[in-house]
């Protein structure tokens, strides 16, 4: 199923994505974000929290928002 | 919650200045740049191909390197243009800006549009890095003359840096933000008009702490800077000037050489005889000197304040020459002598 993935780590993008039926939020997570910890993000699917167990929808938007980001002076 | 009316009127301006934005360069003028720098380039190898034929091999050189500059130009240029044969991504419509405000009013509480400045402001819980209570922020994003990459950050409950009133947060000065590893994302999540996304980087960047890249570090939050040369410290890592009550760091802090007080570098004066750095309180102007006390004494002869020329000799000059007048005067009963055969 597709799905529109956006990143915003990095460099950010946005992208339209291929994944299996049935992926919950974590595993998607876990996927592509091997580095990070669930908890060190924000996870959005069309713009609202969700629990890791959620299974992914064709057609959704799933958001990854770090929120531990160094600043620079 | 914006009231729709507000928020309708907010989603149309966003439109706008995104499809603004991302409407397609203008290739005409595109192509004119080109050709004229073609054009120059042409009459440079003419040129370069005159100055060989005279033998100026000085003049050959300079014009074949400014030949290889314009060229790579004419390569950056073509590439813009390569770039601009491909269609521009539509911009996103008003049904995403809908999307975006309500995302931003579910993740901050509440947004708050200044129609007047144009801005829109949410606002962050307050923010607490290494026990240093930073206070809420506000984010701000300012649609007006500094284009669509414009966040302000401001202090709601300022706690500055101690001495630097413009630094309410390591990583702010005034109200710029040094994105640092968020910039890159959050000028992406512009482009795409991800602006929920752009105002949730800037949170996690004010939220943490980069001891590496701070304007002030937030060890030195509540320390003192010296007043003297400006270098920030500790606190309790040095005095103050017991004169000025200026603080300083342990190389600007000195002391008197007569009593040893702590001073500042401003508040000593040399002593015109020893050279000394002495307080104010210890010089004192005797026959036009400014002198510590180890080179001023009181003539024990005559009374007088004087500068003491000799440490072994506690007179005044006029006494002492006095004195040495006396002693080579000839003793009368000398004079009279008359040997006797």
């Amino acid at each position: 199923m597709k799905l529109l993935y956006i990143n915003n780590d990095g460099s950010g993008f946005a992208d339209h994505i291929e994944v299996d039926e049935n992926t919950t939020v974590a595993a998607f997570f876990t996927e592509k974000m091997p580095e990070r910890k669930p908890g060190d993000c924000l996870i959005r699917v069309n713009r609202q929290p969700v629990a890791p167990d959620q299974s992914l929808q064709p057609g959704d938007r799933i958001s990854i928002t770090p929120t531990k980001l160094e600043g620079a002076a | 919650m914006l009231a729709l009316p507000e928020l309708l009127r907010l989603v149309r301006v966003l439109h706008r200045l995104w499809s603004r934005a991302s409407a397609a360069p203008d290739a005409g003028r595109m192509w004119s740049d080109l050709e004229s720098v073609l054009d120059e380039a042409k009459r440079m190898q003419r040129r370069i191909r005159l100055a060989a034929r005279h033998n100026l091999q000085h003049t050959e050189a300079d014009l074949r390197a400014e030949l290889g500059r314009r060229l790579r130009d004419v390569t950056a240029q073509v590439a813009e243009l390569g770039d601009a044969t491909v269609p521009p991504d539509p911009p996103p419509d008003r049904r995403h800006w809908l999307g975006e405000l309500r995302q931003l009013e579910a993740e901050f509480g509440a947004v708050t549009i200044r129609w007047r400045d144009r801005v829109l402001r949410v606002a962050t819980e307050p923010v607490v890095l290494e026990g240093v209570d930073l206070g809420p922020f506000a984010i701000e994003f300012g649609w007006g003359g500094r284009g669509l990459r414009a966040f302000d950050v401001v202090a709601l409950e300022p706690n500055p840096a101690s001495g630097r009133e413009d630094t309410v947060h390591p990583h702010v000065e005034g109200k710029r933000l040094c994105a640092g590893e968020a910039a890159e994302p959050i000028r992406t999540a512009l482009d795409e008009g991800r602006l929920a996304d752009a105002f949730l980087l800037v949170q996690s960047v004010l939220v943490n702490y980069n001891p590496h890249s701070a304007y002030v570090p937030l060890a030195e939050w509540a320390g003192f800077r010296c007043t003297h040369c400006g270098a920030r410290g500790r606190p309790g890592s040095a005095g103050s000037c017991d004169a000025c009550d200026a603080d300083l760091c342990g190389d600007c802090s000195d002391a008197c050489a007569h009593c040893s007080d702590t001073r500042c570098p401003g508040c000593l004066e040399s002593c015109d005889r020893c050279e000394d750095r002495c307080c104010s309180a210890c010089l004192s102007t005797v026959a036009g000197q400014r002198v510590c006390p180890d080179c001023r004494t009181t003539c024990p002869s005559c009374g007088t304040r004087t500068v003491r020329d000799d440490p072994d000799d506690d007179r005044c000059p006029a006494c002492i020459r006095a004195a040495t007048e006396e002693s080579h005067e000839p003793e009368p009963e000398e004079a009279a002598c008359v040997p006797t055969v």
